[in-house]
């Protein structure tokens, strides 16, 4: 799948036996963005030449050589992943340290807001949220560097925690984590009170 | 001379002849110049741009205009005079990429398999065997021959797999022709031409053309099969970074099976050729 940071267009895919990778999204060889690739066991397949990639980066085939016996630095620039709490942490200067969230927090889905992560933030805890009237308590930032928000939300009974991830053209998207004690009703309501936070959030 | 003024000295194609019925306007772009292309019972059709009307010419199937008042000559094409062809324009497919992009990819044959699965290739026929590029330069132009290539439906008229032989002339910045074995007249060779439309550095019309023997297809299955290709294209030529076409080597790790492009690539630069490239 494709990604984007502020600064960067990544590629984050697993191969066939669970490797995560997180690369630069475009192929060395023409550019294409290689999320619009396949995935081939241990490989990554660019769309255009079919160009196979490893999961260290490494191009190891080109099918157009199939013979061609093929130099190591053929290769994206590669970044540093984690995964923990059923999230995937990317690192595009250094080593990627993700956050601990607490043990109970699973994840409910993710959902791209129409506003930058400053802004963004400043509506959820300040405007949008009390606006909302669901009984929606204090939020409180629990972390800034990256930026992961919590509230309890009476309605679910339920405590969401709101990772958020700066994206392309001033977007944010939002990972959203519930108690793992949260059933599948709970978690509708905690997936349509997003919903209603976004509609909120991008009002004018 | 910048990189606009060098391009403003090539004919560039606009419309398909016929078009255009007489008083009929249509507004368009060229080189980052707003353009509007009325038909005109006397003329067949009237270019102007910021008032000033352009030398407009025919040619393979399209009206071609240009921006300059000497324009260089129009390139010569002596199929588009062989009547018992089979004369195909094949509508616009707008793209949001560089002129120059579209053109290479247009001369890349190692994507077919991918990006035109089962028809123009297939796995496990994936490999690339040597060919011959050169600048002819007498005509100024590049040329790539002896290009083989096994292609699973290679035309519209085509009966199951066969190797298909290519040649390719680029004898334009941003025209290139492509002669290919055709499917039922194996002595002759079928012509597939693309006409690019730059209408800024980064965004384009391309007009394909084709001058085939096929006695069976109707026009409109010719420019259906024609029209998927370029769909296809599309979908790799909108999703290159960068748009523009990176023209000194570095930035992309070019094969042996890309030697077109290393030869187009440098024969722009000599010319001086940047509209659509990215220079270092």
């Amino acid at each position: 799948m494709r990604a984007k940071t502020g600064r960067e267009d990544l590629v984050v895919w697993r191969s066939a036996s669970g490797v995560l990778s997180a690369w630069e999204n475009r192929c060395p060889h023409r550019g294409m963005r290689l999320s619009h690739g396949f995935v081939r066991g241990e490989s990554l397949a660019c769309a255009y030449h079919g160009w196979h990639f490893e999961c260290s980066g490494r191009c190891h085939y080109i099918p157009a050589h199939p013979e061609l016996e093929l130099p190591r630095t053929i290769k994206p620039a590669t970044f540093d992943v984690v995964e923990r709490d059923g999230l995937v942490w990317v690192n595009t200067t250094e080593k990627a340290i993700p956050l601990s969230l607490p043990a109970d927090a699973t994840p409910l889905r993710s959902i791209t807001f129409n506003r930058n992560l400053d802004a963004l933030t400043d509506c959820i805890t300040v405007t949008a949220a009390p606006k909302l009237n669901t009984g929606c308590h204090s939020t409180t930032v629990e972390s800034n560097q990256p930026r992961v928000l919590s509230t309890f939300l009476d309605e679910s009974n339920h405590r969401v925690y709101l990772a958020l991830q700066a994206s392309e053209d001033h977007k944010t998207v939002v990972h959203a984590l519930v108690s793992k004690e949260a059933n599948e009703a709970d978690r509708i309501t905690v997936s349509r009170w997003l919903e209603s936070l976004r509609r909120e959030a991008e009002s004018p | 001379m910048n990189s606009i003024e060098h391009a403003r000295q090539y004919w560039y194609p606009v419309a398909m002849i016929n078009e255009l019925q007489p008083g009929q306007q249509r507004d368009t772009q060229l080189l980052d110049s707003r353009l509007t292309l009325t038909g005109d019972e006397q003329y067949g059709i009237v270019a102007t741009a910021n008032e000033k009307t352009l030398l407009a010419t025919q040619a393979c199937g399209h009206w071609w205009v240009t921006l300059c008042d000497k324009p260089l000559p129009m390139f010569d094409l002596p199929e588009a005079q062989e009547h018992e062809r089979r004369f195909v324009p094949c509508g616009v497919v707008h793209v949001e990429c560089s002129p120059l992009r579209a053109v290479e990819n247009f001369l890349d044959i190692a994507h077919f398999p991918f990006v035109h699965t089962d028809v123009l290739g297939a796995e496990p026929h994936t490999e690339v065997y040597r060919y011959d590029v050169k600048v002819d330069e007498s005509r100024d132009e590049v040329i790539a021959s002896n290009i083989r290539f096994y292609q699973p439906q290679a035309a519209k008229s085509a009966e199951g797999g066969i190797h298909t032989e290519y040649t390719y002339r680029v004898p334009a910045p941003m025209v290139a022709v492509l002669y290919k074995t055709c499917p039922q007249k194996p002595e002759a060779m079928d012509v597939i031409a693309l006409f690019v439309q730059p209408l800024s550095e980064e965004s384009c019309d391309v007009w394909p053309w084709m001058a085939l023997y096929d006695n069976e297809s109707t026009q409109s299955e010719l420019v259906e099969f024609q029209q998927m290709i370029f769909v296809q294209d599309r979908s790799i030529l909108e999703n290159q970074m960068p748009r523009r076409l990176p023209i000194d080597p570095g930035l992309e790790i070019p094969t042996k099976a890309d030697l077109t492009s290393v030869a187009y690539r440098r024969w722009l630069k000599q010319r001086g050729a940047y509209y659509g490239a990215l220079a270092s």
